[in-house]
């Protein structure tokens, strides 16, 4: 085979290639919701003035958390969960919800951390403003400061984004199944198809690489788009 | 309490670590006076500004306001809470039963002074004096949200909310307190914003406003909740000086118009024309209170004679 050949030979897969690059982005949007959600529900809880014992605990297990989800690799946590936490999913028809939840821990971890040093670059004097005029903490929080800290996390988060996206492709370490039928993410069937045809393999590799560039790359233009709607928003 | 106090600060101490900002401040302001403090800065006038609607947690010492305790409840200021405490109990006990002959009355104040002095109070002093304390905190602390509302503040770096255009910044509390609807809180809105000549300003974002805009904005998004007190920390001192005018003319329309207000301020002319009172701080002390006109005419504290001759 010449590299011709190897090209319209992967340009044949291109239905099942594209098929596993929607399950990789599949993958990474479930756990960028959830990686969000858990990410700002810490960032508040770690701020949370330490009046009350419960904030005190929940701080420290929001330290806790922090601590292990980022010292240690992704690929392992993601090997812990399939393989015990939760092995209830691993043999469902669809267990895609495995690495989602993954992923989604994983990501949760280093948003909280982004979204902190958001809201503690927000001026102080927001606070003090909003309480004075009679808010709660948590409504000055919501209304005032978590909006502008976004506005402020906005290029770090979509560099979180992106290192998601990449980093799906460790799922293709565990046995991924939709509709009892195994499924592959990018990476994944990109070896495998790679391995079948060795004469094709680099032509493979370069292929993946392209595409996740071009995902990337359209991230990239979103995150412009938004801050610039941002900015406007000042105006 | 005289019927038409509005605020009362009693023997208010702060610290920031070791720093010992307020010294034991005690003053009182009634309904309709303009108190105007003025003092070098570190004096703590600021501090005790932002203690009196509690921005600033006061380390010990009492803020009342409309007859409200606002502070958090210092044990040792409250004789009743301590009557229930084990060791003012104990100490009682061990006094009669020592045979001392004096009246309670006597007794009692002794042992309380007692255990004010020499901090004798422990960390378990029974379920009768830990649900007292509960109970006390209940009552007035959990109301400072509330209390805030009564209180409009005004700060030196305006504090606008950025994320939110200027109509929004004035109904934003009303509307999430369900003061006002929304309706109600926006046609208010427009009535200040007119008021200040500002009503095509409604829509736009703070960041495209003159300092002068801002503060005059801040002073309405205060009075957008019917405050019954207007608090001025430093309002003009990050102004360019050609803007310091409108925002200063805007304060003196509302104290002709009745407002209560505390200002803290550099603006001696201000202070001349507009206050009932100048407190002059120094030192985390308050050295000198007076009407304007005896206070520039005949000041008594030598720090605040070298003081005006600085700035006069």
């Amino acid at each position: 085979m010449n590299f011709a050949d190897t090209v319209s030979y992967v340009w044949e897969t291109r239905g099942l290639l594209l098929e596993s690059l929607g399950i990789s982005l599949l993958i990474a949007l479930g756990a960028i919701i959830i990686g969000f959600i858990i990410g700002v529900l810490l960032a508040v809880i770690r701020i949370a003035p330490k009046t009350n014992p419960i904030i005190k605990v929940l701080d420290w297990l929001a330290q806790l958390y922090i601590t292990i989800i980022r010292g240690t690799p992704t690929m392992v946590q993601l090997l812990i969960m399939y393989s015990s936490i939760l092995a209830v999913f691993k043999l469902m028809d669809t267990n895609i919800l495995v690495p989602i939840i993954a992923f989604g821990i994983n990501s949760g971890a280093y948003m909280a951390e982004i979204i902190r040093s958001g809201i503690n670059s927000v001026d102080k004097g927001q606070i003090e403003a909003g309480r004075s005029v009679g808010l709660t903490w948590t409504t000055t929080m919501r209304k005032i400061v978590i909006p502008q800290a976004i506005k402020v996390v906005v290029p770090t988060i979509f560099n979180e984004i992106i290192i998601l996206v990449k980093e799906t492709s460790v799922v293709s370490v565990i046995a991924l199944r939709i509709g009892g039928m195994q499924k592959w993410d990018l990476l994944g069937l990109t070896s495998k198809m790679a391995i079948a045809t060795p004469a094709a393999y680099n032509t493979f590799l370069y292929t993946a690489a392209l595409l996740y560039l071009v995902v990337v790359l359209l991230l990239t233009f979103v995150q412009k788009k938004i801050e610039k709607k941002a900015k406007r928003n000042e105006r | 309490m005289n019927g038409n106090s509005l605020i009362q600060i009693k023997g208010l101490y702060k610290n920031f670590g070791k720093l010992q900002v307020l010294k034991g401040v005690s003053t009182e302001i009634k309904k309709g006076e303009k108190v105007v403090i003025i003092g070098p800065s570190g004096s703590g006038k600021s501090t005790m500004l932002r203690c009196v609607n509690l921005l600033e947690i006061p380390t010990y010492g009492e803020i009342w306001f409309e007859g409200k305790l606002l502070t958090p409840i210092d044990p040792y200021l409250h004789p009743d809470i301590i009557r229930l405490s084990k060791t003012y109990k104990k100490m009682l006990l061990a006094a009669e039963d020592g045979g001392d002959k004096k009246p309670r009355e006597v007794l009692d104040t002794e042992i309380i002074a007692d255990i004010k002095k020499n901090d004798l109070l422990k960390k378990h002093e029974g379920g009768e004096y830990n649900t007292a304390i509960k109970n006390l905190y209940k009552s007035n602390f959990s109301d400072i949200d509330i209390t805030r509302q009564k209180i409009g503040m005004v700060f030196q770096h305006f504090n606008l909310f950025n994320n939110l255009t200027v109509m929004q910044n004035l109904t934003l509390a009303p509307v999430q307190l369900k003061l006002k609807s929304k309706e109600q809180a926006e046609e208010r809105g427009m009535e200040l914003l007119k008021r200040i000549g500002l009503e095509d300003k409604a829509n736009v974002y703070p960041s495209t406003l003159s300092g002068g805009q801002k503060q005059r904005i801040a002073i309405i998004r205060a009075l957008a909740m019917e405050p019954d007190v207007m608090l001025f920390d430093e309002p003009t001192s990050a102004l360019d000086p050609e803007m310091v005018g409108e925002v200063l003319e805007l304060m003196k329309e509302l104290a002709d118009e009745g407002m209560t207000m505390v200002v803290v301020t550099h603006e001696m002319g201000f202070a001349r024309e507009v206050a009932s009172r100048i407190i002059f701080m120094d030192d985390g002390v308050l050295k000198e209170e007076a009407e304007p006109k005896e206070f520039f005419a005949n000041p008594k504290d030598e720090r605040l004679k070298e003081f005006l001759s600085k700035v006069l």
